[in-house]
């Protein structure tokens, strides 16, 4: 009969590399054919239908002209199908024709500068008016999911109102800010632990030091996250030197972890008072092992793994919430951060539809979700 | 007294010091002065809370309760070497030790965990609870074969070896080689930690009360184990209150009174002869159930030596340092004045080889 038991561990840790190996280069594969690594902030340059060349400038306005509408006429022909789009960017109205129409009318168009004010537009009698963006389809942004700009490139997530393609723009912000994330989790996961193990493990041998590393952690316990968080904030504005900027961002979140470590301290502490004079313990020191042995290749590993993954999913979340926290306040934000995007998706709801801001908070959802499943994954290893 | 080579362990001053709640400091052991002789079997024996198990802890530098301290100077004689353990003199203000704790130094503690790894095999009480819950015997194994092996024999020939001469049966072996702690029975844990102790060829062993809890035939199997090693050149220290489990295997005794080692007896039958004995070591002896009824009469006792019996009350640990009072009383009786000044050696003058006692009685 089959036993889990007799499959060496070895084998199953292969399996498993092999697999994450095998979706790496399945996306490695879909980016290499399909999406091509765009500069997030560049602008995408994307035309459909016909092209500049083929049309001429031949239109004749009488044919359309509509006495009793003069001035809806150049852009309600009978035939065409044109429609307004307010541009909140720059408080203007916008004229589009769909492409579909120029197929049949090549020959009666006239092409006018994009940004031409109605005004202007109004004025110009005597031929039928369309802005050159519209009329060759380019720039038409947002651009749907899916959109196949030439032979070799699909935008998966298709663009944003700025033109910016959205995968491009969301997997460069993501990357920058789990940097930041990361760094958070550092500075949590180093005070957290030591400060644990100094207080639970140590705190007969060195007396002043476990004491005052317990008084460190309840004066940050004692003050709620967020006044640490506006506290440092103002702080930084003013002992900050001004030549450095950049130092901020960092050193909010390496604040933020220091100040929410006692939460994974206090666990890892309870863990080691309740194991330190554990029979188990003894054992081992009894065998000759060294204090940094039990801890690092005995508790850790076998006691407090789980603590820890689950505390460091949670932070990592809070780092995410800080970076969208900073960027609402507008205190130190950072462009390309994942915080920026959701706002710039939060704004551009009323404009574009909600595709850009499900995308984005997917995102972040799905980050976080993925640093949770990691507990899973710890915990099937251990069984 | 022993000569110097004959010594493998040599215990001065040993004082184990524990920090209770109301500022009192607490004696768990008490000016302990004794020589663990090499080759020999030896028992300690005492009531529960006399200290046993946190005099052997204290020799292997574990301190079992916190917060606490231990003071001393322990030596280990290894190969005519001899390597103190640690070195720490009593201060004479003992309250300040809080703020004074042990501290090893770097070269002695390792000298320590060498000692403890290479030549100490370590049999617990409960065997189950001081292996790693996580860990498979395979994995326990693979640490000693690693260490102590080289690599000479396979693996799975070293397993066998040691798990077999440990009273498994050569078909279970791969059975239990895949087991964590929590799978094994009783039994079946007292031999893989014996296994698992054999497997590193230690010089010493320690078997801290083997036979508590665990039935009559697999007590005789760990003292037929136990006797197999002791025929070798290890020395083996073994602490139990049972004495008659303690007969078929001793030497030497220690006895342990609150926290002091009140009697040392050298001649194993000595412990049946009444008049020479410490009256708490007399104690102990005599409440002994035993079948064989030579032995018992040997232990009957007269009403005088009933009321002599009183001088020492039973133990409650560390009792000696809490009454601090009283020293200067002349109407003190022995058992009063043993609470406040520990008694000296009295070592016989004209029997060299000898053991000691530890009594005001005595002199």
């Amino acid at each position: 009969m089959f036993n889990i038991k007799n499959v060496p561990k070895f084998s199953i840790i292969l399996i498993t590399i092999s697999l994450i190996v095998f979706v790496f280069i399945c996306i490695n594969y879909i980016s290499n054919h399909l999406i091509s690594n765009n500069d997030p902030n560049q602008k995408i340059e994307y035309c459909l239908g016909i092209k500049r060349e083929a049309i001429k400038f031949t239109h004749d306005y009488a044919t359309c002209n509509n006495p009793n509408n003069v001035d809806e006429c150049p852009y309600n022909c009978p035939g065409w199908h044109s429609y307004k789009k307010y541009n909140r960017l720059n408080n203007e109205m916008e004229y589009y024709i769909s492409h579909r129409e120029y197929d049949t009318l090549l020959d009666s168009i006239t092409i006018v500068p994009a940004h031409a004010s109605v005004i202007d537009l109004k004025r110009m009698v005597g031929s039928l008016i369309v802005p050159i963006d519209s009329l060759q389809d380019c720039n038409l942004h947002p651009l749907p999911l899916l959109t196949r700009i030439n032979d070799n490139q699909t935008l998966l997530l298709g663009t944003d109102i700025e033109g910016r393609d959205i995968f491009s723009l969301l997997s460069s912000s993501i990357f920058h800010s789990l940097q930041f994330a990361l760094l958070t989790l550092v500075a949590f996961a180093i005070s957290g632990i030591g400060s644990g193990i100094l207080v639970g493990y140590y705190a007969n041998q060195y007396v002043s030091f476990s004491s005052i590393a317990n008084y460190f952690n309840k004066s940050l316990e004692s003050v709620p996250l967020l006044l640490w968080i506006l506290i440092s904030l103002y702080a930084l504005k003013i002992f900050l030197p001004p030549e450095y900027p950049y130092l901020a961002w960092p050193i909010l979140f390496v604040i933020l972890g220091l100040v929410s470590s006692p939460a994974l301290s206090k666990m890892i502490r309870l863990k080691f008072i309740k194991l330190a004079d554990d029979e188990f313990v003894v054992a081992l020191k009894m065998l000759g092992l060294s204090n940094r042995k039990i801890i690092f290749n005995h508790i850790i590993p076998y006691f407090c793994l789980p603590i820890i993954i689950s505390q460091c999913a949670y932070i990592f979340a809070q780092a995410l919430f800080l970076d969208i926290t900073l960027t609402y306040l507008k205190q130190f934000y950072n462009e390309s951060s994942l915080g920026y995007r959701f706002i710039e998706a939060k704004n551009s709801i009323g404009d574009y539809g909600y595709s850009y801001f499900f995308i984005t908070s997917t995102f972040i959802f799905f980050i976080i979700a993925f640093m949770f499943s990691l507990i899973r994954v710890i915990d099937s290893y251990n069984e | 007294m022993n000569s110097v080579n004959d010594i493998l362990i040599e215990v001065k001053n040993l004082y184990s010091v524990y920090k209770m709640n109301n500022s009192q400091s607490r004696f768990i052991l008490n000016d302990v002065n004794i020589e663990i002789p090499k080759g020999k079997t030896i028992g300690i024996i005492g009531e529960s809370g006399s200290g046993k198990t946190q005099l052997i802890s204290s020799i292997c530098g574990i301190q079992l309760l916190s917060p606490g301290v231990i003071y001393g100077n322990v030596r280990f004689n290894i190969n005519g070497k001899w390597l103190s353990v640690y070195n720490k003199d009593r201060d004479s203000d003992m309250n300040c030790y809080l703020n004074k704790p042990l501290h090893a130094t770097k070269k002695v503690s390792s000298n320590m965990q060498s000692i403890k790894r290479d030549l100490i095999g370590f049999i617990p009480q409960d065997p189950k609870t001081y292996l790693n819950p996580f860990w498979t015997v395979e994995k326990l194994f693979k640490q000693s074969h690693r260490l102590h092996n080289n690599h000479e024999i396979p693996f799975d020939s070293f397993v066998a070896k040691y798990l077999i001469s440990a009273g498994i049966l050569e078909s279970k072996v791969e059975d239990i080689i895949h087991k964590r702690p929590n799978e094994l029975s009783g039994g079946e844990s007292q031999r893989v930690m014996t296994g698992f102790v054999f497997s590193k060829s230690p010089k010493i062993i320690i078997a801290d009360e083997p036979t508590t809890g665990v039935d009559v035939t697999t007590q005789k199997r760990i003292i037929e184990t136990l006797k197999e090693m002791s025929d070798n050149d290890t020395t083996t220290i073994l602490i139990s209150h049972d004495l008659g489990f303690l007969d078929h295997l001793v030497d030497e005794y220690f006895v342990l009174y609150n926290g002091f080692v009140c009697e040392y007896i050298k001649d194993k039958e000595e412990i049946y002869n009444q008049n020479n004995l410490h009256p708490y070591t007399r104690k102990i002896v005599q409440s002994l159930n035993r079948d064989n009824l030579e032995q018992k009469a040997r232990l009957e006792t007269t009403p005088e030596q009933q009321e002599y019996l009183k001088c020492c009350p039973y133990s409650i640990p560390g009792f000696c340092s809490q009454l601090e009072h009283d020293i200067d009383n002349p109407e003190m009786t022995y058992t009063e004045k043993c609470r406040t000044e520990l008694p000296e050696k009295n070592i016989d003058a004209n029997e060299i080889n000898s053991g000691w006692k530890r009594c005001w009685h005595e002199r």
